[in-house]
């Protein structure tokens, strides 16, 4: 018991100097700003029924759509689509095509219906996807919570030594380059999840002004690049139809984002917007970018806060009901 | 559920916390709280299993209980029982695989059959818990054990979390005893328990799952491997599972002492075995034990003539192979190992007539152990490969492929040499010994598990015998 005892001590030393000299040099946490791919095929694999919402989409969903509240209002509003669940399928940076696909071939057996949060980005930009995986066991599940929450308090955790051994390389060449990651991941009561911004030397990020640069960028690469932006509607055109021939039913839905973050996405030209993707899919669209309904407020001018998650997720029930029937079963 | 998780862990404690306050640790109330335990943990992957595990532990109770009450009838009591169990085992593992294989003669005759294959999913260690419910019927009936009275100690036998999944597969004659026995729970023993977690842990998630995606990528590049590429394909894969598996039963076995009970050893530097016989009594220990026990003897062992023995070694080898899985590559791996110990066999057989000492006789420890190596290794291109060509042309090229690297580094080699040293090194000394002797070598043995599970674990994957 001794020589454990001391190796215990000589593991912490060991451990803690790491991290220390890890987050002395700019080192930055191994959290996902937002579902990880094992929580999001968790979510995604447990309804049985096809009376289930999939609110598939970026961050901006991840982030900003509340399934506790939705299911709560669209049972108040009239009871008999209690039977209606719904799931935050939001996966932070992924790209709206592989991310639905994602969705449909893991339900192939039970279609429900996917509400498809757009975002110019999401559509036109991002690339990455969850990957394709087996269904994860309880355990994946639950361990993947716990690794989040080690990670935010041990910087080292889950990296790897390759990432470490990079990472010393780096800081040992010269001055570090100040970036923005992510630090701290919330996960609300609701079913949602945020994190906040912070610049690898401590310094907070202005979120707002790094959303807005971020997102400007974005679109002029968007903009610059129109035949593939349309080729990149197209896949999502065609995917979308697919999950419709296969017995999904198909609603768009742009989520608010704060006036300055209007502007800049409104350069967007007219054959990329969600109007011409819901008329090409013959799908309904809810719009709460151009016809915003609520007063809500914007954690960094492209997520909605907490609350207003939670506000806007009880507006989309109220908005959803006319297309829903009481049960698909 | 998983040993290498921090789930696993963080459940652990709060059941040391529930435990380890109890002033007797073998009262109804604290083996109850290990069973409940034991279930949750099973539970965890997929909860409708636990009526099988119930099933089982229920049938081997109530066979005791019939042959303790009814002498007499003891042989249908036993027969019951194995029919029962082998009954479940058999379809959950091998119904597709039956259905398949006598497929096959039909389509010979040109006769279309539509196979009634089942979609259904193997329970997890089923192989495992079926064997102990049988050691424990089998040992009542021989007389060598007294059928027990609760049923809450049959339950806990047989589900025993640390051994539950991918064993050892322990005895009844050794564990139900210590359920009456009032355990040693020193701090000598706790560390010692801890000690070996923290090795197993070492093993499976710095070794086994960093070594995985290698032999992984190899094994799928099959066709493009050289000779030495495929040896080093097969030496990691021995690696591996060697890791693997060895890694998990030192965790069970750390688990089980750090509650006060005592289950065996598994494994014993198997590299460095000096023959077939020698490796196996190295290699999945609890198992090869529990064959020879329960089939290879009552088959008669060797006490029939030198041509039975062959048949029953054989025989024994062959099912040991099917035991490890529904598959035709697994029978094969059990029948090159069964001719290997009946060629060892013979060769006994012959040198025994040669008066001593031999000549050259120093070397022949040595080269025993790199032939038996050598041997093994190759054996494990079977008991991976995906399928019966890609094996064939794998041990093809072991002999006959380009002598290049072609996909295999030099690290590889390095990393099968290491442990073919660290087996050597087992083999003439006792590790073991060794690091409880010396506090320092202990402690920094410890910190380096600790640091190097933290630092350069690989991708976690399930442990390799989970599907058996």
């Amino acid at each position: 018991m001794k020589s454990l005892s001391w190796a215990l001590i000589l593991s912490a030393l060991i451990i803690g100097g790491v991290e220390l000299a890890y987050r002395s040099t700019g080192g930055y946490p191994s959290i996902q700003p937002g579902w990880t791919a094992t929580e999001l095929a968790w979510m995604v694999d447990r309804p049985t029924s096809t009376n289930t919402i999939y609110v598939v989409g970026d961050s901006r969903i991840g982030w900003g759509f509340s399934p506790e509240d939705f299911d709560d209002e669209l049972k108040r509003i009239d009871p008999e689509h209690r039977h209606w669940r719904s799931v935050n399928a939001g996966f932070a940076a992924s790209g709206l095509t592989p991310l639905v696909r994602f969705v449909v071939d893991r339900k192939s057996e039970v279609p429900g219906i996917l509400v498809v949060g757009y975002s110019p980005a999401a559509v036109y930009h991002f690339k990455t996807a969850p990957e394709s995986r087996s269904a994860p066991t309880r355990q994946e599940f639950i361990d993947e919570k716990l690794g989040m929450f080690v990670a935010k308090y041990l910087y080292t955790f889950s990296w790897g030594w390759r990432h470490l051994c990079r990472h010393f390389t780096e800081s040992a060449g010269g001055p570090e380059k100040q970036i923005a990651k992510w630090y701290n991941r919330i996960e609300y009561r609701g079913g949602f999840t945020s994190a906040s911004l912070q610049w690898t030397d401590g310094r907070p990020v202005n979120v707002s002004l790094y959303q807005l640069t971020y997102y400007e960028r974005i679109l002029d690469e968007i903009i610059e690049n129109l035949p593939a932006a349309e080729s990149a509607r197209d896949r999502l055109v065609e995917v979308l139809k697919d999950a419709q021939e296969k017995g999904w039913q198909v609603i768009l839905l742009r989520y608010p984002v704060h006036e300055k973050m209007r502007a800049i996405e409104s350069r967007l030209s007219k054959s990329l917007t969600m109007e011409r993707i819901a008329s090409e899919v013959g799908c309904s669209a809810l719009d709460y970018v151009s016809t915003p309904r609520i007063e809500l407020t914007s954690a960094d001018t492209s997520h909605l806060s907490s609350w207003s998650a939670r506000v806007v997720s009880r507006q989309i029930a109220d908005d959803i009901l006319p297309y829903l029937s009481p049960t698909r079963d | 559920m998983q040993f290498d998780s921090l789930f696993f862990f963080a459940t652990l404690s709060i059941l040391a916390g529930l435990y380890y306050p109890l002033p007797d640790k073998r009262t109804t109330w604290a083996k109850s709280l290990l069973l409940g335990y034991s279930y949750f943990f099973y539970g965890m992957w997929n909860p409708a299993f636990l009526l099988l595990l119930l099933f089982s532990s229920g049938v081997g109770y109530v066979t005791a209980c019939c042959i303790g009450k009814y002498p007499d009838r003891k042989r249908v009591a036993i027969v019951v029982c194995l029919v029962a169990n082998l009954g479940v085992l058999g379809f959950f593992k091998y119904w597709n695989f039956l259905v398949r294989a006598a497929g096959v003669p039909l389509q010979f005759l040109g006769i279309d059959s539509d196979p009634a294959l089942l979609n259904i999913m193997l329970p997890v260690g089923i192989s495992f818990f079926t064997f102990q419910t049988l050691s424990y019927a089998v040992d009542v009936y021989r007389g060598e054990l007294k059928p027990v009275s609760s049923f809450l100690d049959v339950a806990l036998y047989v589900a025993f979390f640390p051994q539950l999944v991918a064993g050892p597969i322990v005895r009844a004659k050794h564990f139900l005893p210590q359920l009456r026995e009032r355990p040693d729970l020193s701090y000598r023993k706790i560390g010692d328990g801890l000690f070996w977690i923290i090795t197993g842990l070492f093993l499976k998630s710095v070794i086994a799952d960093n070594v995985g995606p290698r032999v992984d990528f190899l094994f799928v590049k099959w066709y493009d491997l050289s000779l030495i590429d495929t040896w080093c394909s097969a030496g990691l894969f021995g690696v591996q599972i060697y890791c693997d598996f060895a890694g998990y039963s030192l965790i069970a076995i750390g688990l089980a002492k750090i509650l006060g009970f005592s289950i065996p050893t598994n494994f014993n530097a198997p590299y460095a075995a000096r023959g077939f016989s020698d490796f196996w009594g190295r290699w999945h220990i609890s198992l090869s034990t529990w064959l020879r026990d329960y089939l290879y003897i009552p088959l008669g062992g060797n006490r029939r003539g030198t041509k039975r023995t062959f048949i029953n070694l054989m025989l024994t080898m062959l099912l040991g192979g099917l035991w490890h899985g529904a598959s035709i590559m697994f029978v094969i791996w059990g029948g090159a190992h069964g001719l290997f110990l009946c060629t060892e066999r013979w060769i006994r057989c012959k040198l025994s007539g040669i008066p001593r000492p031999l000549p050259g006789r120093r070397y022949l420890g040595p080269v025993a152990v790199m032939l038996t190596f050598l041997t093994v290794t190759a054996s494990w291109i079977p008991f991976r490969a995906q399928s019966p060509l890609q094996c064939v042309l794998m041990m093809k090229n072991l002999v006959a492929g380009a002598w290049s690297f072609n996909l295999a580094g030099y690290w590889d080699v390095v990393v099968v040499g290491l442990m073919l040293l660290f087996h050597l090194a087992s083999r003439y000394t006792d590790l073991r010994v060794r690091a409880k002797e010396s506090r320092i070598l202990r402690a920094l043995t410890i910190t380096a598990c600790i640091v190097g599970v933290y630092f350069f674990s690989g991708r976690s994957s399930e442990f390799i015998y989970f599907q058996f």
